[in-house]
């Protein structure tokens, strides 16, 4: 009878855990996709000279945050096995705590960006829809940041940081289209 | 990568991002007048004070469905609503002060439910969650809500850098 009692506890864990990861998944899943709708939606017709004005004080460009949320992003396939997008050079570029980009200064082209933050959301949206996955293991080392000691918090820590950067690309839109002389959207 | 070290659970994720828009959010308003937070960067942006309002509004959606008390009034709740106005000076808003004090009493609110009701998520929402504050339509649990609303919240936390510079700049006339 214990040993049926056992059987039965650990089935019921089984399906507990299951329960969460799947749980976990779809938390960082809706996360995911609002940032990205919240990104795409804010490049949307934008070209590199755009992407390279200025708000008034020490804030970045649309191309400095775009180039920051994909090294990040990178961050995030390396710590599940993935390849990265973004080569050293680039990463220099967008680091943490890289020089701001203006007009003349060397950065990457917002085709490009677009492209690598297409792509890895592409690929993380794939791998949090496949289920199975563990949030509870350990962050690998090595990584260019790592943000927390299991794969969950380090994941919660950068989704939250890459909606703070999203965010901060709205009113960067807003300076471009006001250039255009075109409305809001 | 190695074995698991931890059991991490919903709660633990949005404890984490909330933490982290709160720190955002107290850095961005710290030693702001309320005149200072009605200026208006270019174009048809919103103010810190309606991001204020509007994350208020939202923390209170999750409040309700939680089974707790809003904060919120229905006529403040309106003015900072999804798709409301922009508020530029001279209009009718609410007391940045006291929504600064919102934004901490939901807070303390939000992260002790969670702490003490490690289940709690996995319970149906209090009342009819298409009605609660910041239903985005595409979810049905209180975990899928709560992952909506702070996803949000983190987006226009990150709004307000830029107008937290405008104000450091404004100031240097």
């Amino acid at each position: 009878m214990k040993h049926e009692r056992d059987e039965e506890c650990k089935a019921k864990d089984g399906y507990r855990n299951l329960v969460k990861t799947i749980e976990l998944s779809r938390i960082f899943g809706l996360i995911l996709a609002r940032n990205q709708s919240a990104i795409e939606a804010s490049y949307d017709g934008m070209e590199q000279s755009d992407s390279l004005l200025q708000l008034p004080g020490r804030s970045n460009c649309m191309n400095w945050i775009l180039g920051h949320i994909a090294v990040y992003r990178d961050v995030m396939l390396l710590s599940i096995g993935k390849k990265p997008y973004m080569g050293e050079r680039e990463r220099a570029l967008y680091g943490y705590g890289s020089d701001p980009i203006y007009e003349d200064g060397a950065c990457v082209d917002i085709r490009r960006l677009t492209e690598v933050l297409y792509g890895g959301h592409a690929m993380l949206s794939e791998w949090l829809s496949a289920g199975g996955n563990d949030f509870n293991v350990e962050t690998p080392g090595g990584l260019y940041v790592r943000k927390g000691d299991t794969i969950g918090e380090h994941f919660a820590h950068l989704f939250a940081h890459e909606a703070t950067h999203a965010g901060e690309l709205g009113s960067l839109r807003e300076v471009a289209l006001v250039r255009m002389g075109k409305g809001w959207k | 990568m190695q074995n698991s070290v931890y059991k991490m659970n919903q709660n633990d994720i949005f404890i984490t991002i909330l933490r982290r828009n709160q720190e955002s959010l107290l850095s961005a308003v710290e030693g702001l007048t309320h005149s200072e937070m009605l200026l208006q960067l270019p174009g048809e942006g919103n103010c810190i004070n309606w991001i204020l309002g509007h994350i208020a509004s939202y923390r209170d959606g999750m409040l309700v469905d939680s089974g707790l008390s809003q904060y919120m009034q229905a006529d403040e709740i309106e003015i900072y609503a999804g798709g409301s106005e922009p508020i530029r000076p001279g209009d009718t808003c609410v007391d940045s002060t006291r929504l600064s004090e919102l934004i901490v009493v939901s807070f303390k609110d939000l992260i002790d439910w969670m702490q003490h009701n490690s289940n709690g998520l996995s319970q149906n929402p209090a009342g009819n969650i298409k009605d609660n504050i910041g239903y985005s339509g595409v979810c049905s649990t209180l975990t899928e809500h709560y992952a909506q609303n702070i996803g949000h919240e983190s987006i226009h936390v990150g709004e307000l850098n830029p107008l937290h510079e405008l104000v450091f700049e404004a100031r240097k006339g």
